[in-house]
């Protein structure tokens, strides 16, 4: 395109062409740049909170003592205490360091600080050998970094290290007290180190607690085993063929004992787990850049327009098209590089605040991270900054084509009223790609990752959807003038108006496109929240029918390690006033190389919890205690579970456990919004005894009737203070407020979307009548009133923005539809309840009708005073 | 009636180790201070003491490749009992005992030194076996395999790896009265006192991806105290020598702040036979001829020195400790303590007639606050 190019021809069009105009109207060249620059902000935000969130997976352990080579685990995340000289026999004639590591959690109450609804912080606790750390100075010199602990410290093994970014959060320095809640008590800890941060200490950026690793195991209970054990090959020039070496000693170990995972498994696993909902995410993100870009489109296509005059009369003075259309290309270029940077920095801003949405919501779904700023990325800028170019370019080179293809004289007689840009808008395209999405809506999903399905199917159903939608919504305007003719015969604004619709432009169907997309989107994702909503509170309704709920402080996902010993849960157990408890033990671990969940409950009702939503009930299984004749024990398994592993009721698996393999047969599926893991719930007697752990996760007590819930919860905090006790009506807020946490990112997207659609309606009604200002002035001199001309500006921009409302309400069913039944239910495994939220839709209408009347009215008193005679 | 004598026997060295009624002497932390009348008793005090503070394994020595590359090393395993209440620990993870090592070889044709420290704890990684000598810390092991043949087994990073065997040419000597060297005025500053001063070393040296057969001579120190030095005292240099002529020698100059040799300063001589003969500071003299400072920890070491005084013929004595190379310092990264140990020739009217270790403490912290 730009070959044998004339540069100083070029820098003169450009001069003359879009310098000038630059220039002369500075408000329409910045208002372009914001566009550009919005749609490119919320791509690169939404792309940078996902790395942060994931960023908070890498494991701390890494970070203090070097990049781990390998990562080695027992069955169910447990490598017993027996194993450790074993391994250490196993790998002596190798140099590598072994570095076992327990992972906990604390929490931290009382900061004031409100996370997650509680006043606790929860942060995470990383228990490593705190002298033999020290120890990587020599195998990773390049790395480590643990060592800035002075010589009189080393060896204080009853003091703890913290992150500066922990320090600085909690007001507090070494030789402070720290008052944290580990396992189910209290514990007061010296600080004895702050973990400066450095490049080689990444995970010190994060809020952390670094304990001597045998007080950790004390603290949370699990003396008993460590969590895993980190390979350290050190640096040198044999490192390569040592790197060798081990992985032959460690394929020689007993695999029923060993399990190896990749250095970097917390990282894939939070990858792996998170990758729906960050595509999810990033799918809604190219949408809003989408909408952007046909902003765009529609900007630059107005500035065709709006320059046609000069175009004309370059074109008869013998400029070549090719000359026309590279000026205007480089225009779009240049419109592209100043808004895509003024988009970057825009959405490394926003990212910030949408690291904290997504954080919130990996949060309360998958594991506990602690990020909270979403670090620049030049590669990630790079990539959004090349799509924010490409995609001006691209929007620029429809009417930059358009520009150089029409005739002089055709292009100055049409300066009153251009035809703007044709789409491929027959409805029989528009049925077709309908129906197109109906087919796709069907098609099962594709999985990205093991374990992490990708409703492919679903996203192109919603594409072709949104597409059909658009185009039809935009040939349906030309029905308008029919149906509302009637309405007001006499007024002659009224006829104005509706007379636009009868011969329409592209730019009319455009804009009406346009506001369909965004509403549609918008409003789709309010009615799949809405229903979520509605399931879970009648969910709730069913599930938590107990008087009191007992927790240990903190999130309550099942990152939180901490633990209700079995010496406490006994002791509540057995309280007077307890007519019964059910007590939850759960344990974490890999199935088919994804996590899931075990989980074990002690209960009196058939499968633990009385109002389970059962998607498939059991049958022949008569309850939870039972174990069949044949030695297989039953379980039944959330949906989320039964979905990702394709399996239902009838159907065996096996699991790896620290007692060795065991053997599962499915009962029965629920419905569970707990979590998207996936969990099987069993015996938990069993469960117990197959990881070797009594510790519980949380306990349900029913009250003997009669019984004071206030007072007994009051006695219980007073005697277990490291335990959340909760009523029932507690509970259930806390519950629902999590999973609207949950949509943080979703809610924040629609607010992105509504913005669009209603700035996407005022720059199109500028264009549109920015383009008619002479008919407008002729208007005004043939003796209409400022007054209708603004009334007519008003009901066209209505009538437009009306046109869009319905076609985008109407598609936000389907799309609503789509979400909850397609793309939720593949990407979660969770089955919802449509419900369309009325209310919020009626809100949404509301918004838009309202800023389409004030744009008319902004625009129609702006077009109302225009001189005929008036150039730019 | 053998079972007999042998009970008897015990029970009288059970009796002169502890006699009864007496407590035998320990610090304020409750550390027992070595006595002179123990009775060693092998392979038991080849093991680890743990009621005792300070305990080391310590292994000097050069070997040769077939091509005739010399190479010194130097192999330590210390034991340093943590104070009481160091924290809470578990059988993996204890907080009774600190492991340290170190490890370091001079490759004497290249000019390259290098060493690795080790802090652990006792517990899963690290270990003294009591009875017997069976050392560990992470991958580094020290053994008695049969008799008074011994394995090391190390390495240092990923490029050097070491597997010596050890059989002792001489038997072993005790320095000091009934083995208890005295270090300072102090009751306390006196160890128990063992050393191996010729040990046959074979085995086989890694060097950067290359395994060789290596051959040589080595020198073994294990001493157990609950003080090393007195309170005034900063340092020492230590010097072990293995002449030609089969005899050895031995040599610590403890040093106050200012530099003056502490009258407990021992020098030893172990004839071709075996016999021990010890003098005090008077009858020798340590001449420093040349210093190197230490561009890592700016530590000048007195790396160049003149040995003179008389053998135990009575005969004069006067030779040059020559360092294979400057650089041999070891820089304590981890517990902070930095000295020079390096291999050495020694030479007698410019002639080398021995082999040497020579270590020099103190000039880089002060290591009597350390071993207080």
């Amino acid at each position: 395109m730009f070959r044998n190019v004339r540069w100083d021809m070029l820098l003169t069009m450009l001069r003359c062409l879009s310098l000038r105009h630059a220039r002369r109207a500075p408000f329409s060249t910045g208002a372009m740049i914001a566009i550009v620059a919005l749609g490119v902000a919320v791509f690169f935000s939404v792309r940078l909170a996902n790395r942060a969130a994931i960023s908070g997976f890498q494991m701390f352990a890494n970070s203090v003592s070097g990049t781990s080579d390998f990562v080695l685990t027992g069955p169910g995340s447990r490598v017993p205490m027996a194993e450790l000289p074993r391994l250490r026999r196993a790998m002596d004639p190798l140099p590598v360091a072994l570095i076992p590591v327990v992972e906990g959690t604390a929490t931290i109450p009382g900061t004031g600080k409100v996370e997650g609804g509680f006043d606790a912080a929860q942060v995470g606790v990383l228990g490593l050998d705190l002298l033999a750390v020290r120890n990587m100075v020599y195998v990773r010199p390049a790395q480590s970094s643990i060592t800035t602990a002075s010589d009189d410290e080393f060896a204080r093994f009853d003091s703890v290290y913290i992150t500066r970014a922990l320090a600085d959060w909690l007001e507090v320095q070494k030789g402070d007290k720290l008052s944290v809640v580990l396992g189910d008590a209290p514990v007061s800890l010296d600080i004895g180190v702050v973990l400066e941060p450095s490049p080689l200490l990444p995970g010190s950026r994060e809020k952390r607690i670094l304990v001597d690793l045998p007080a950790l195991q004390k603290l949370m209970g699990t003396t008993d085993h460590v969590d895993r054990i980190e390979i350290i090959v050190p640096e040198g020039q044999q490192s390569e063929e040592l790197y060798g070496l081990v992985e032959e000693r460690i394929a020689a170990l007993d695999p029923s004992v060993w399990t190896v995972l990749e250095s970097d498994y917390h990282v894939k696993a939070g990858q792996s787990m998170t990758a729906a909902f960050r595509l999810n995410l990033t799918i809604l993100s190219v949408l809003a850049l989408l909408v952007g870009l046909y902003l765009i489109l529609q900007a630059m296509e107005a500035a065709v327009v709006r320059r046609r005059g000069e175009i004309g009369i370059m074109l008869s003075m013998g400029f070549e098209p090719g000359w026309i259309r590279r000026a205007w290309l480089v225009e779009s270029l240049l419109l592209g590089v100043a808004g895509s940077a003024l988009g970057l920095l825009l959405g490394w801003a926003l990212a910030q605040g949408a690291v904290r949405a997504v954080v919130r919501t990996v949060n309360t779904l998958y594991f506990s991270t602690t990020v909270e700023a979403a670090g620049w990325d030049w590669g990630e800028a790079l990539m959004v900054f090349a799509l924010g170019v490409g995609a001006c370019v691209l929007a620029g080179s429809i009417p930059a084509h358009d520009a150089a293809t029409t005739p002089p004289v055709q292009v100055l007689r049409r300066q009153g009223r251009g035809g703007g840009v044709r789409l491929p808008d027959h409805p029989a395209f528009g049925s077709l790609l309908l129906v197109v999405g109906v087919f796709a809506a069907r098609m099962p999903a594709f999985e990205i990752a093991e374990g992490a399905p990708f409703p492919v199917g679903g996203y192109v159903a919603a594409l072709c959807w949104l597409a059909g939608a658009a185009i039809l919504a935009g040939r349906a305007l030309v029905f308008f003038p029919k149906m509302m003719a009637p309405l007001m015969e006499h007024d002659a604004a009224w006829k104005l108006s509706l007379s636009q619709f009868r011969h329409l432009t592209g730019r009319h169907k455009l804009t009406v496109a346009g506001l369909v997309v965004a509403v549609g989107m918008a409003a789709g994702m309010e009615t799949l929240i809405h229903s979520f909503d509605r399931s879970v509170t009648a969910w709730i309704g069913q599930a938590l029918r107990a008087d009191l709920f007992v927790a240990v402080k903190g999130i309550e996902n099942a990152s939180n390690r901490n633990r209700i010993s079995e010496r406490v849960w006994q002791d509540l157990s057995n309280d007077p006033d307890v007519e019964r408890t059910d007590v939850g033990h759960i344990f974490r671990i890999e199935f088919r190389s994804v996590p899931i969940l075990i989980q074990g409950m002690r209960s009196e009702d058939a499968w633990g919890g009385a109002g389970r939503i059962w998607v498939d009930p059991p049958s022949g299984i008569s309850g939870i205690s039972d174990v069949p004749v044949d030695g297989i024990p039953s379980a039944v398994v959330s949906e989320s579970f039964a979905n990702r592993h394709r399996m239902g009721s009838g159907e065996q698996f096996e699991i790896q456990t620290p007692m060795g393999i065991r053997k599962i047969r499915i009962a029965g599926v629920y419905a569970d919004y707990g979590n998207e893991a996936g969990t099987v719930l069993m015996n938990g007697e069993l469960v117990s005894r197959w990881f070797n752990d009594r510790r519980a996760l949380n306990l349900a007590a029913t009250l003997r009737p009669g019984a004071d819930a206030d007072a007994v919860r009051q006695r219980w905090i007073q005697k277990h203070p490291g335990l959340a006790v909760r009523t029932n009506r507690d509970l259930r807020a806390d519950v629902m407020r999590i999973f609207r946490q949950t949509f943080a990112v979703t809610h924040a997207l629609k607010a992105i979307g509504v913005l669009v659609a209603v700035g996407g309606l005022a720059l199109a009604l500028f264009s549109l009548l920015f383009e008619r200002r002479m008919e407008l002035a002729t208007m005004r001199q043939l003796g209409f009133s400022r007054r209708e001309i603004v009334k007519a500006v008003v009901y066209e921009g209505s009538a437009v923005a009306l046109a869009g409302l319905v076609g985008g309400l109407l598609l936000s069913i389907a799309l609503g539809w789509l979400l909850i039944f397609v793309i939720n239910k593949q990407s979660f495994g969770w089955t919802l309840a449509f419900a369309v939220p009325v209310m919020n839709l009626a809100g949404l209408a509301f918004a838009v009708l309202g800023a389409a009347l004030l744009t008319g009215l902004g625009v129609g008193r702006w077009a109302s005073l225009l001189k005929g005679e008036r150039e730019e | 009636m053998k079972h007999a004598i042998s009970i008897y026997i015990l029970v009288i060295g059970l009796c002169l180790q502890n006699p009864v009624g007496v407590r035998a002497a320990t610090t304020d932390e409750a550390f027992r201070i070595p006595s002179a009348h123990h009775i060693f008793s092998f392979p038991h005090d080849y093991g680890s003491h743990p009621e005792f503070r300070i305990e080391w394994w310590y292994l000097t020595g050069q070997f040769a490749a077939p091509a005739g590359d010399r190479y010194g090393f130097q192999a330590t395993f210390f034991r340093y009992a943590f104070q009481p209440g160091a924290g809470a620990g578990s059988d993996a993870f204890g907080t009774n005992h600190l492991f340290m090592a170190h490890m370091a070889l001079t490759d004497e044709t290249r000019e390259r030194f290098v060493h690795e420290e080790r802090f652990n704890r006792d517990g899963w990684d690290a270990f003294a076996a009591v009875g017997d000598l069976d050392l560990r810390n992470g991958n580094w092991t020290l053994r008695r395999t049969e008799d008074e043949t011994m394995e090391l087994s190390a390495s240092i990073g990923v490029d050097t790896r070491m597997n010596l065997t050890f059989t002792p040419a001489k038997s072993k000597v005790f320095f000091g009265e009934n083995g208890l060297s005295k270090k300072g005025a102090d009751a306390s500053a006196c160890s128990w006192y063992i050393t191996y001063p010729r040990l046959i070393t074979e085995g086989q040296l890694g060097l950067d991806g290359k395994t060789i057969d290596v051959s040589g001579e080595a020198w073994m120190d294990h001493e157990i105290s609950s003080s090393q030095l007195s309170r005034d005292q900063v340092g020492w240099d230590w010097l072990s020598v293995r002449f030609e002529d089969q005899s050895e020698l031995m040599l610590y100059i403890l040093r106050d702040a200012a530099g003056r040799p502490d009258p407990f300063s021992t020098l030893a001589w172990v004839t071709k036979e075996g016999d021990v003969h010890q003098s005090g500071p008077e009858n020798f003299s340590w001449e420093v001829l040349d210093t190197w400072t230490s561009p890592e920890t700016g530590a000048t070491y007195p790396v160049h020195v003149k040995l003179s005084g008389r053998r135990p013929d009575g005969s004069p004595f006067m030779i040059t400790v020559r360092p294979w190379m400057e650089a041999q310092e070891l820089h304590g990264k981890l517990g902070g303590i930095s000295y020079w140990e390096g291999a050495c020739d020694i030479l007698e009217n410019g002639r080398v007639t021995g082999k040497a270790y020579m270590e020099l403490t103190g000039y880089a912290n002060d290591l009597g606050a350390a071993l207080q």
